[in-house]
């Protein structure tokens, strides 16, 4: 996101080329959603928002993301392409905030979760101990 | 009066193919497929000599060349509208605010796109334009010979003279001086400078002009003109420059140091007939001052790029040139018919 931005505000380059360069960066499940989205703009003449919503779908069959992060993004792709400058910066800001937003609370709940495990193994280890002795 | 339409000649050039055809590629890339196929079966052999497409919403979209109009039926829906738009803007309005702002954005191949909506304004000046509902893609071509007629007028064996090509919208200006650009590049062997500020002389696009101006131009792209002007006189060292559609004072003072430079001007104005220049205060002083030698007025009386007069600075003032004046070429290839030039 921080990536688009750049290129969005710096070169002010076209959404596909921009989602190209952000592609080639990341090489990995994201990176062909951006590639597919980029594609799908330039070669098949979709809207950006057809295409980034067709390229999303494709990303959450394979992705754990969970629902709630791809109602975000799909949410983002909304307005891709559609606003002026300051809308198109407002709209990757607000999805920026919310992604950080979700990522913090996925790692409150892996810390909770490892917490819980942790205490678990313990009380298992303790349980085995009284049932042996 | 007779007129010679000298965009309209037979004689240009062969036929290029269609799938080589630059409205074609524009009908392609704009509309969706059915449209496409529609309007290409309805442009049909005309296809080639297309000067613009008008596009309405609500409307029937129209195609004008050699003073015909062609419908297309089924009127454009706000979808298709909305589509078109993506198209034009890659999908990516943010990168064009600029171009959507003054109300024309530049293609590919150098064809200018004019918009209207509705203005957004901050204190009064044009910040923003939305719900776009009307388009006008004009399509820019070369036209071989079509300044084959005027050139005697504007140079001679040793000497370029400064020629102002005056016309209203749509009369041929910028295609007959992209060719009296060429020809004086390629066939009389000057240096040219050219400030395309809004890539429609050149049709640059990522570096390489799509559109022959000849093989000793340079191309200044998307520079205000006032500012090329000064730039390519210090940078470049030309022996002609030239630019489309002066307009406001600091292009009239960038002309005037060119000159003065020492460097021939070869440049475009709108306007209808000398009495235009004289009543708007900004171009009066091209006259009151005579800084061009030749003005040559184009209309679209008898389609794009019409003669209506040639004028010439002599004996202290600007003197209409009589058709027996007018030098003959061995070969006429320009002419369409047995129509001759009558200037007077």
């Amino acid at each position: 996101m921080r990536w688009c931005e750049m290129e969005i505000n710096y070169n002010l380059l076209p959404l596909a080329e921009v989602l190209e360069l952000v592609a080639a960066r990341l090489n990995n499940k994201v990176g062909e959603m951006f590639h597919a989205c980029a594609k799908g703009i330039s070669d098949e003449h979709l809207s950006a928002q057809a295409s980034w919503q067709k390229a999303l779908e494709a990303y959450l069959t394979v992705s754990p993301i969970g629902r709630e992060n791809g109602l975000l993004l799909l949410r983002f792709g909304k307005s891709l392409g559609s606003s002026d400058l300051s809308q198109q910066n407002n709209n990757i800001h607000f999805a920026c905030a919310n992604l950080d937003q979700a990522l913090k609370k996925a790692v409150q709940e892996k810390e909770s979760r490892a917490k819980i495990y942790r205490y678990l193994g313990i009380f298992a280890g303790l349980a085995v101990v009284l049932i042996l002795y | 009066m007779a007129k010679i339409n000298i965009l309209n000649s037979q004689s240009l050039k062969p036929l290029m193919p269609i799938k080589e055809c630059p409205a074609k590629k524009v009908i392609d890339n704009l509309f969706m497929p059915e449209r496409a196929k529609q309007m290409t079966e309805i442009f049909a052999e005309e296809l080639e000599h297309l000067e613009e497409i008008r596009v309405r919403r609500g409307q029937v979209i129209l195609g004008r060349c050699r003073l015909k109009e062609l419908k297309v039926p089924q009127i454009v829906l706000k979808e298709e509208m909305e589509y078109i738009l993506q198209r034009l803007n890659q999908s990516s309005l943010y990168a064009w605010e600029e171009e959507y702002r003054k109300g024309y954005l530049t293609l590919a191949g150098g064809h200018r796109v004019g918009l209207t909506g509705k203005t957004m304004l901050q204190r009064g000046e044009i910040r923003a334009l939305k719900d776009i509902n009307s388009l006008n893609i004009r399509l820019a071509r070369n036209v071989y010979g079509a300044a084959d007629k005027i050139m005697p007028y504007i140079a001679n064996k040793n000497t370029v003279r400064n020629t102002l090509l005056l016309g209203p919208p749509a009369s041929g200006k910028t295609t007959v001086l992209r060719e009296i650009i060429r020809t004086l590049s390629d066939e009389k062997g000057y240096q040219i400078s050219v400030v395309d500020e809004r890539s429609e002389l050149a049709g640059m696009y990522e570096g390489e002009s799509n559109l022959n101006l000849g093989s000793r131009v340079d191309i200044l792209d998307g520079c205000p003109k006032a500012a090329g002007m000064n730039m390519l006189i210090r940078s470049m060292a030309p022996e002609i420059l030239a630019t489309d559609e002066l307009g406001n004072k600091e292009d009239i003072q960038a002309l005037e140091e060119a000159l003065a430079a020492g460097v021939r001007v070869i440049t475009t104005v709108h306007g209808q007939s000398l009495e235009d220049l004289r009543n708007r205060p900004v171009l009066a002083s091209l006259l009151e001052k005579h800084l061009f030698e030749t003005i040559i007025i184009l209309s679209k009386s008898q389609g794009a790029g019409s003669i209506e007069a040639v004028y010439q600075w002599q004996n202290d003032g600007y003197e209409r040139v009589r058709a027996n004046e007018i030098p003959r070429r061995g070969t006429d290839s320009w002419s369409v018919g047995s129509r001759r030039l009558d200037l007077c």
